[in-house]
């Protein structure tokens, strides 16, 4: 077992550096002069060749690429051209806000999506299992701006319940903080939520039709047990594989949410980046994203072994 | 015979349909069990071998047992009336089932001696591994101890059976349903695993009803039969009468396809045709279109006619009057 995480371990590493090739390629194909927006006004040709030289854009493409990656492997992502700060502090402050955001977002989506899933599972073809679905059905093609917009006028607005924008750190105001992120993870997270319920529902009806699961029946067990631990434990595989496979869905959901909301996270550091030309901070900004995502993918891997005995014994 | 009082199981006018007036795929299926005794069902695959089975025990689907129709009472107790937390309490304590699927039926992600601590627990509260680990022992299972923390893929299907019957029996029930227990298994260990449950049976003197398509095995280990063709029993006597006897042509045919355990190998000789499905069934006689003796009158529903000790079978030309026309399935 530990041989094979190893070897994902190690199959990440060329798909690590694929992605980053890929990131810093991309900067390419951005529109726009990053010196001409450094430069602003004092656009002599003088100005903008010393820029060029000082930030490397003469050098050959992996030339650049190779003094990039090697800074980025010391952890220096380089500075922001808008703000002259350094692009991971940047990045260590914006994080937390995102993966606070994300964090409760996939924990709505689980507290509902599963629950519903195995409801309508059991009652399929009932009219629970109908609501479920219509349910679900509304949660996958409400768009989020315009839930988070008739959110914001409805519960913010009108009734004062909960505040319509920005960010409380954790560590400042628990509650204040889980409180202001309510609504925005509430928002992110009904997408999520129909998706996992449509995953578990489908993955709970395979499970019921297996023949250990009329074993479970056989034996006297309560329906309940039947299906709460020798069907959702077998269900549970897929729906946690999901899971982790959503988060690149919900990256690029919180990007619009914290614009919604406006969350100073990373959603926000992104959209501001490329609208400012700001192509450092893009760069380090997706690349700590795709890292996320394969580590996200590996975590996937692993739970999917650990919760199958047959893998977990297997050499 | 059906309906006796002193029965441990007594089973009468057993019927079931897909919805009201949908296809039927059991008709008036009856029979009684006493304890000790083994009562074995046969029939080519898609009789309603299973569906009988999994009637018994309750478990059939809603869509299903809304259509449930007849009488069966276990030690007395109705179970048609389904109660179904009744009907849970008695699964796996007083009535246990084992299933023809060793490889699927156990639970992939628990520890075999949680699977069968569970059955005990589920109706006893605690002290499931002591349990678990006294029946390894008793079905044979080599080191019991260490098996208790292996996973199902970790066993073979003849050691898995084992399980099966460990977990079924642990609660000591009264009756046993096992559907074709050994069809999954190699030849060698069906034998063992055959010897196993008649062992198990003798020694808690439990009835057993056993379902198989394997003549071989009903001549080892059957008190009586009873023939299953498309949903109605057709034949149904001693395992003696069946053998030595048999009256419907159905039987005649199963019998007549059992290939000799000696003497020079023949062809094998198998009833033309095939089940039919529910939906394809046709008045009277079931078997009217794969039978050599049929006549006119086989459109009509045929008697039951009743012979010595309770043998009785369901044709219009019973009893058949010559080994010339028998001898028309060779
Ligand atoms: N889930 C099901 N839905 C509809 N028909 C079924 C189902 N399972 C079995 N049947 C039909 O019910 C009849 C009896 O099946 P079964 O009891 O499994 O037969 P056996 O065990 O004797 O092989 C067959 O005609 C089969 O086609
Ligand atoms: S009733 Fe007729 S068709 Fe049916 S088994 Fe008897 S002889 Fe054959
Ligand atoms: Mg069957």
């Amino acid at each position: 077992m530990f041989v094979f995480f190893l070897r994902r371990l190690l199959v990440a590493v060329p798909t690590l550096i694929l992605i980053s090739i890929f990131v810093f390629l991309l900067q390419q194909l951005l529109p726009g002069d990053p010196v001409l927006a450094m430069a602003g006004e004092d656009r002599d040709l003088a100005t903008l060749a010393a820029l060029r030289e000082r930030y490397g854009l003469n050098e050959t493409l992996p030339v650049q690429y190779w003094v990039w990656i090697s800074a980025v492997l010391q952890g220096d992502f380089g500075t922001s051209i808008r703000s002259g700060e350094p692009i991971l502090d940047l990045i260590l402050q914006k994080l937390p806000v995102t993966l606070q955001l994300a964090a409760m977002s996939l924990a709505f989506a689980m507290l509902i999506g599963i629950p519903m899933g195995i409801v309508s599972a059991v009652n399929k073809g009932t009219k629970i299992d109908l609501a479920a679905n219509v349910i679900a059905l509304s949660g996958l093609s409400i768009p989020n701006f315009w839930l988070g917009i008739m959110l914001i006028l409805l519960v913010s607005v009108r009734w004062q319940l909960f505040p319509a924008s920005g960010y409380v750190p954790p560590s400042e105001d628990f509650w204040q903080s889980i409180r202001t992120m309510l609504m925005p993870s509430f928002v992110l997270g009904t997408g999520l939520a129909a998706a996992l319920m449509r995953h578990t529902r489908s993955s709970m009806l395979e499970v019921l039709r297996q023949d250990y699961v009329r074993t479970a029946r056989a034996k006297g067990l309560t329906e309940r047990r039947v299906v709460l631990r020798h069907a959702f434990r077998n269900a549970l595989t897929p729906i946690v594989t999901l899971t982790a496979l959503l988060f690149g869905e919900l990256v690029a959901g919180a990007v619009l949410t914290e614009q919604i909301f406006t969350i100073p996270g990373f959603g926000k550091l992104i959209v501001d980046a490329v609208f400012n030309r700001d192509y450092a901070v893009v760069q380090g900004v997706v690349l700590v994203t795709a890292f996320g995502f394969i580590f996200m993918n590996l975590l996937a891997d692993m739970a999917y072994v650990l919760l199958n005995p047959r893998l977990r014994h297997a050499r | 015979m059906a309906g006796s009082g002193s029965a441990l199981l007594s089973v009468s006018g057993l019927g079931l349909s897909l919805g009201e007036k949908g296809p039927p795929f059991l008709r008036d299926v009856a029979f009684d069990l006493q304890g000790g005794e083994t009562l074995c069902i046969v029939g080519e695959s898609g009789c309603g071998k299973s569906m009988t089975a999994v009637a018994l025990m309750g478990l059939l689907p809603p869509a299903l047992s809304r259509n449930l129709k007849g009488r069966m009472v276990f030690e007395g107790e109705d179970l048609s009336l389904r109660d179904n937390d009744r009907l849970r309490a008695l699964r796996g304590r007083r009535i246990a089932m084992i299933f023809q699927e060793p490889m699927s039926s156990l639970n992939p992600v628990f520890r075999i001696g949680d699977q069968i601590g569970e059955a005990w627990e589920c109706h006893n509260g605690s002290g499931g591994r002591a349990k678990a680990l006294e029946m390894l022992e008793r079905v044979g299972i080599p080191d019991p101890e260490g098996r208790l923390n292996d996973y199902p893929h970790q066993l073979s299907g003849g050691m898995r059976q084992r399980v099966m019957i460990a977990m079924a029996l642990v609660n000591d029930p009264a009756l046993v349903i096992a559907d074709e227990p050994t069809t999954a298994l190699d030849v060698t260990v069906q034998s063992q695993i055959l010897d196993l449950m008649r062992d198990m049976q003798r020694r808690r003197g439990m009835g057993m009803v056993l379902i198989t398509h394997d003549l071989g095995v009903v001549a080892q280990i059957a008190t009586r039969v009873a023939v299953m063709y498309a949903g109605e029993i057709v034949e149904h006597g001693t395992v003696e009468a069946i053998f030595s006897d048999p009256q419907h042509p159905y039987t005649i045919g199963l019998m007549a396809s059992v290939p000799p355990i000696s003497g020079p190998r023949q062809r094998l000789t198998v009833i033309p045709g095939r089940v039919p499905l529910p939906s394809a069934l046709r008045p009277g006689c079931r078997f009217s279109d794969r039978c050599p003796f049929a006549t006119p009158v086989c459109a009509t529903p045929p008697p039951a006619r009743i012979f010595d000790n309770g043998h009785v079978a369901l044709c219009h030309h019973t009893p058949v009057e010559s080994l010339a026309e028998a001898a028309a399935w060779a």
